[in-house]
Order: structure tokens, then sequence, then C-alpha cells
């Protein structure tokens, strides 16, 4: 399926394990 | 060369997808992705190439190849930096 939301620049965000539990 | 190279995800590292977000598990904590990181997340499946994937989501996004290519090329690098591909 095509998106119909345009392109954005991929980004994350890396979060220590802790309280992601 | 990056564009003929079939991309994996390391070993430990899964990829899981919810209601309210995308993200990858791994052993010391997790990396919260936005929408186009977890597209290119969902075609790392370690049988396509970098260049295969850029293919696919610039018919998925109706975007020019090249930007697609170049923020790809450079969200994988991080995801490299950050231990995350094999």
């Amino acid at each position: 399926n095509k998106v119909k939301s345009g392109w954005e620049k991929p980004d994350f965000k890396h979060v220590p394990l802790g309280a992601v539990t | 060369m990056i564009e003929t190279e079939r991309l994996c995800f390391a070993r430990g590292v899964v990829l899981r997808e919810e209601d309210e977000a995308s993200l990858l598990l791994v052993p010391e904590g997790a990396i919260f992705l936005n929408g186009t990181a977890a597209a290119i997340a969902n075609l790392i499946d370690g049988k396509r190439t970098f260049a295969e994937i850029v293919e696919v989501l610039s018919e998925q996004f109706s975007e020019e190849r090249e930007r697609v290519a170049a923020d790809a090329r450079e969200f994988i690098e991080r995801l490299r930096a950050s231990g995350v591909l094999a």
C-alpha cells in the first residue's frame, strides 16, 4: 500500500532499560 | 558498499509494533522509531539490499529516490553505530 502522508526524516530515540519496562 | 549490502538486525534485536509506537527491543533497552524509521525497520529482513529497501520506500511514500536514499543511509549508519545491525 502507498502511504498518503509524505516522507519524513527517519528518526529514533534510544531509551536505556529502565522504568521501557 | 551500502547499496548492495543485505541488511539484518543483530542477534537479540526484536522489532515490535504496537498501536501507539514501533520500537526495537535491544538487550540494553528500547529504540522508539518514528513512522519512516519503522517502515525501514520492517524491510530489514536479511534478504533485501539497501537499494531494494530504498526502492520500496520511494514507491510506498511517493518520494524521490535520492531523498529517500540519503535519509535512509543516514538512519542506517546511526543504527549501525548503535550496534543494532549485524
